[in-house]
């Protein structure tokens, strides 16, 4: 048994004659296109278009995918891998897909890992960056197809700072900030960058530190530091 | 900061000095507070012969402080008050106990310095009496001199190196045994000062009529009372300080400042007829019955004419401080903002924490440590912005060290939330600890390029262990779900991690004497007894463990020290 037939424009004509019925498919298309940058569920079109039947409101929007007037795009958050529907010519809203730091609905871990890198590689060589140097370093380099924009360098920056990875300071105008304006706000790398993420505290460097038990272990209880597995673990690790 | 495991800590270096019957008076005290003799007796089971020389122990090595404190008698009002004898253990002296072997380096390093090395090693073997023995008086210190060391124990010798000792502020004079804290009437008022009144001096007043009411209410409560101070810093911004019953016996027992340090009472006592010289006694006359008071309580023969010293802990800890700010700052900017705040601290050697200095005197004192140095004013004045201070003059800086501290604080608490949680849920808590609001989970996500729902699990894991204070707010629509906000936990957070850091350091001390026990074993083991081998002579597999027993031992005590920096900044 094949797949059924969609009906033509003129089969939904009534019989009785009166005004003929809107082509489906282009009230579905319509009806994405009103919904802008947001999109719209697959579900929110069957629930909106409740007259069509829902097997036919697929075909039709596949069909609709297939001529390019729509497309499909997966938000950073909503079911998984669920898309929503867009006219072509619209751009999905920033918000909903995340912007070029997400993939298919996903958070793109290897871009931004490769962004970080050339924003230190940058910072390593001019040893006093501001956000301006480090995006004209990455468009010099022209390593990406995707536009990036100031603000999403002061982003990534900023994720370094949060990783102790580099400092924020501002520009003073004297010494190694001389071809800087002052007041700007600049970056560079940390002295102790060996020790990435913190000098390393005093309770770090012990088992107990990062111990999931600490709070079952007692002097005398069954997770005490004389039976405790960690402790000898890092005693004959260490010797 | 009293807190269980600080407990548990105390209890443990205690016992592991003293015994388990002192231990467990010192429980008691730590677990109920200030107590009388026969309350503590009652509380710990114990004879009240027992509690008593336990309570000199402890007192003689500054664990516990007594106070005498007046209450309203029972029954007829017409009664004069009762003064019972209440005794308080000082938690933040038991756990110093840690600390010694750091106090001898600093005073032996210190004391080379300025009368050379053999000197200062003769100084910290003083100062090593006084802390194995708590308290002494100079006779005591020098009979001690004498028994260790012949060779070395000319007694104006040993009296310069103990001069020395108290002229760099390691010793102090014991504070009054039991101060007295009387009874207030409810008619007593606050005296007024006299003069131009400044907004301070009105602040001063309106707080003490305050201070004067609020007293009057507490009067129902004679256990425990409190007395408000006032905390002016700034008059606009005077906050009110409650001050506890033991905290403000403390406070008394405490000598002034003059006589704390005071040598000439020293020499005077040793010098024939003196006792027919008043005011060149010792002991202050109205000390004596006090004395006495507490002679008859413990049965404890005070020495008449001569002061009892102590080590001064305080001076060691700031000291500690100090190189702790410094390692800090080292870290964060370069040496040589480390050799600046240095020399500033030196040359203002206040004990306060916040420090003011000239240009000047921090470059005299830059050039006194460093011959070499080729440091410029402006170089040095661009390092003093750096660290973080202001001038409010021309050439005179101000620097707040408790800023600093707070500085070193927190990279301990990021260094423990790295370790334990990973490097995403340090970059979270680091973009919530910069941000003084709240934020909501998206924005989380956002700002540190982690997934959503993986934020969420970081988020919670750090608010199920405190270190998050987490916010619901609903969002107004019916099918939007409420919004989580989060922020810092930083009411209690310190609190939490003191206490932390008190259960790993009595973790590293209980595995260390583990290990010695062990090691005990190792040295004495049989065959080595009956061949008559020593340590040295071993060989082959019990070299080895002996070797590796050794190395845990010299690595838990590293462990230990590094923790006790720790425990400094959080116990500030």
């Amino acid at each position: 048994m094949g797949r059924p037939r969609l009906p033509a424009a003129g089969d939904l004509k009534r019989k009785r004659g009166g005004e003929p019925v809107a082509d489906p498919t282009e009230t579905i298309y319509d009806l994405i296109e009103s919904r802008g940058d947001k999109g719209i569920w697959k579900g929110d079109v069957k629930k909106e278009l409740s007259s069509i039947k829902p097997t036919y409101v697929d075909n039709y929007i596949k069909k609709l995918l297939s001529d390019g007037r729509i497309k499909e795009f997966v938000p950073k958050e909503g079911p998984k891998g669920k898309p929503l529907l867009v006219a072509m010519h619209i751009e999905p809203a920033e918000e909903l897909t995340g912007g070029i730091w997400y993939d298919g609905g996903k958070l793109d871990e290897e871009f931004i890992g490769a962004i970080n890198r050339n924003c230190l590689e940058c910072i390593k060589g001019c040893v006093v960056v501001s956000a301006a140097d480090v995006l004209g370093f990455i468009k010099k380099r022209d390593l990406y197809k995707v536009k990036i924009s100031l603000e999403q360098i002061k982003d990534v920056l900023g994720s370094l700072v949060l990783d102790n990875a580099i400092v924020e300071c501002r520009s003073t105008g004297f010494g190694e900030f001389a071809r800087i304006p002052v007041g700007t706000v600049c970056y560079k790398l940390r002295r102790d960058l060996g020790q990435r993420g913190g000098r390393g505290g005093a309770m770090a460097l012990i088992p107990c530190g990062a111990c999931p038990r600490i709070n079952q272990c007692t002097p005398d209880g069954a997770i005490s530091p004389v039976t405790c597995v960690y402790f000898e673990k890092w005693l004959a690790l260490e010797f | 900061m009293l807190t269980q495991n600080g407990i548990k800590l105390a209890v443990y270096i205690i016992t592991n000095d003293f015994g388990k019957l002192v231990a467990q008076v010192c429980e008691c005290l730590l677990r109920r507070g200030s107590l009388t003799r026969q309350g503590i007796a009652r509380f710990a089971e114990l004879p009240s012969e027992k509690v008593k020389k336990c309570l000199r122990i402890l007192i003689q090595h500054n664990c516990v402080q007594a106070f005498a404190l007046e209450q309203q008698g029972c029954g007829d009002l017409g009664k004069p008050p009762i003064v019972n004898t209440h005794y308080m253990a000082l938690l933040g002296n038991i756990v110093q106990h840690i600390r010694f072997p750091k106090f001898l380096a600093i005073a032996k390093g210190e004391l080379s310095q300025q009368v050379g090395p053999t000197n200062g090693q003769q100084c910290a073997l003083l100062l090593e009496g006084l802390l194995q023995h708590g308290r002494l008086t100079l006779t005591q210190i020098l009979d001690r001199a004498t028994q260790e060391d012949e060779n070395n124990a000319d007694p104006k010798a040993v009296r310069e190196r103990f001069f020395l000792l108290v002229k760099n502020r390691f010793v102090e004079h014991c504070p009054s045994p039991e101060p007295h804290m009387p009874l207030r009437s409810e008619d007593e008022q606050p005296t007024k000062k006299r003069g131009s009144k400044s907004s301070q001096m009105l602040l001063l007043e309106v707080a003490m009529s305050v201070a004067g009411a609020m007293l009057r209410e507490t009067q129902k409560q004679p256990m425990r009372y409190v007395l408000l101070l006032l905390d002016i810093k700034h008059p606009a911004q005077a906050t009110v300080k409650e001050v506890t019953l033991e905290e403000q016996a403390l406070a008394d027992a405490m000598p002034m400042e003059a006589e704390r340090f005071s040598i000439d009472a020293v020499s005077t006592a040793d010098t024939e007829n003196e006792t027919n010289r008043n005011g060149v006694l010792a002991i202050r006359s109205g000390e004596k019955r006090k004395l006495m008071e507490v002679e008859s309580e413990l049965d404890v023969v005070f020495p008449e004419k001569e002061p009892i010293w102590r080590v001064n802990f305080d001076e060691f800890n700031r000291l500690l401080r100090n190189k702790a700010c410094i390692d800090t700052v080292r870290t964060r900017l370069d040496d040589n903002a480390a050799k600046v705040l240095s020399a500033m601290l030196k040359a203002s050697g206040s004990s306060a924490s916040a420090v003011s200095v000239t240009l000047d005197a921090i470059f005299e004192e830059l050039l006194k440590s460093n011959q070499t140095m080729t440091m410029t004013l402006d170089h040095v004045r661009t390092i003093l912005d750096d660290i973080g201070c202001d001038s409010d003059r021309v050439d005179k800086y101000n620097l707040d060290l408790s800023d600093i501290i707070k500085q070193a604080k927190i990279e301990e608490i990021e260094s423990i939330v790295l370790k334990r949680y990973g490097r995403e849920a340090y970059r979270i808590f680091r973009l919530l600890r910069s941000n003084s609001l709240y934020l909501d989970t998206d924005k989380i996500s956002d700002r540190v390029f982690i997934d959503k729902k993986e934020t969420m699990k970081i988020l919670y894991k750090l608010w199920k262990d405190n270190f998050l204070h987490m916010e619901k707010v609903s969002r107004g629509g019916i099918k939007d779900k409420d919004a989580l906000l989060w922020k810092v936990n930083d009411s209690n957070l310190y609190y939490e991690i003191l206490d932390e850091l008190y259960h790993v350091v009595l973790n590293i001390q209980i595995r260390s004497n583990y290990e010695k026990d062990q090691r005990r074993e190792v040295c004495y083991f049989p065959e080595m007894l009956l061949l008559q081998i020593s340590k040295e002579a071993l060989t082959g597999e019990n070299k080895t463990n002996l070797d590796r027993l050794r190395k845990k031992m010299m690595l838990l005590v590293n462990c230990i020290l590094k923790l006790d920096d720790a425990l400094l900044l959080f116990q500030d």
